[in-house]
């Protein structure tokens, strides 16, 4: 590292002590992102595959029918 | 026999101070073989463990025989006159070259067989990549299977003649899947590359392997059997492939985030 990126005393506001005290949670929140992307995908895909196709019957509406020779009056 | 044994001793302390001074002699092919071989006519102490290391930390690095190098390191390993550390070290240079090799099934076998030379938290990453290649053997397992079933969907179709169903289906559903994968990929893949330590890139691929997915599950819908047991079955077969695919492609792409789900 360059003399000229090293960090100051000054530069330093705050150091906390224990486990990844000073890391950011960034890296877990893609993470977490990531991660329910995935489960909404896989949700989705389940879903998508468990639909039902319904068999659609065409039905011809019936022609009424037209009276043959009615009587005159 | 003991004035012999140390004057032997002696010659190869003196021809091993000699190749690890002189960069000519450590980087010599025939200097390294003669040291090797004065080793093993030498007898067990500790100077006869350096002298392995030399040469096979030179045999592994810059001789590239790697082989030769990794029967050295496990001789050094195994020799009971090779103080603690010298052995541990070797142990762990034949675990960092098994692992640079690929072969990380035989670097947890190395572990498992010689548990007490090596830190724990190295054996513990090892298992995991261990894991991590059962993981990736599954997930393609699985991935072709959703390919073999929604294949032989296609076959029987075909042979009822229902493909046309099948396509009709596809056309309607093909607007939903291409928008809820741009969704996840772009949506997804921004939001991760606004933050400084985020890389979108896993996104996009996750984006771009669910669309076919999702294309594939409905297609198998709509000629699959419509009982009840055959819905659940195929959802979760399409779960489980979507699940597979994000691994197999953050395995490819960005471990960093397995290691985030401790896997």
């Amino acid at each position: 590292m360059s003399e000229s990126s090293d960090i100051t005393k000054e530069q330093v506001l705050q150091v906390r002590l224990g486990h990844g005290a000073n890391c950011s949670s960034i890296g877990s929140v893609v993470d977490t992102l990531f991660a329910t992307a995935t489960v909404g995908a896989a949700i989705f895909a389940a879903i998508v595959a468990a639909l039902a196709s319904e068999p659609i019957r065409v039905v011809r509406p019936e022609r009424p029918r037209e009276p043959k020779g009615e009587p005159e009056s | 026999m003991p004035a012999l044994a140390d004057s032997g001793d002696e010659l190869l302390s003196a021809r091993l101070s000699e190749v690890r001074n002189d960069p000519d002699l450590s980087n010599d092919g025939t200097a390294l073989e003669d040291l090797a071989a004065q080793a093993n006519a030498a007898r067990a102490t500790p100077v006869r463990a350096e002298a392995r290391m030399v040469v096979a930390e030179a045999w592994l690095r810059r001789l590239h025989r790697i082989d030769d190098g990794l029967e050295m390191l496990r001789r050094v390993a195994d020799d009971p006159a090779a103080d603690a550390l010298t052995a541990s070290l070797a142990e762990r240079d034949i675990l960092d070259t098994l692992i640079a090799k690929g072969h990380i099934a035989a670097a947890a076998r190395e572990v498992r067989a010689h548990e007490s030379q090596v830190d724990w938290r190295f054996a513990k990453q090892v298992r995991k990549l261990e894991r991590r290649l059962w993981l990736r053997a599954a997930a393609l397992g699985e991935l072709t299977l959703f390919a073999a079933l929604v294949a032989l969907a296609f076959v029987r179709s075909k042979r009822i003649h229902r493909l046309a169903t099948t396509f009709d289906a596809l056309r309607g559903f093909a607007p939903a899947a291409v928008a809820f994968s741009a969704f996840l990929g772009i949506g997804g893949g921004l939001l991760a590359s606004q933050f400084e330590a985020g890389n979108g890139f896993p996104f996009f691929l996750l984006g771009a392997a669910v669309a076919p997915l999702l294309l594939l599950g409905r297609a198998w819908s709509a000629i699959g059997a419509a009982g009840a047991a055959a819905r659940v079955g195929r959802g979760l077969v399409c779960a489980t492939s979507t699940l597979a695919a994000a691994f197999v492609l953050l395995e490819f792409c960005s471990p960093m985030y397995l290691e985030g789900f401790g896997l």
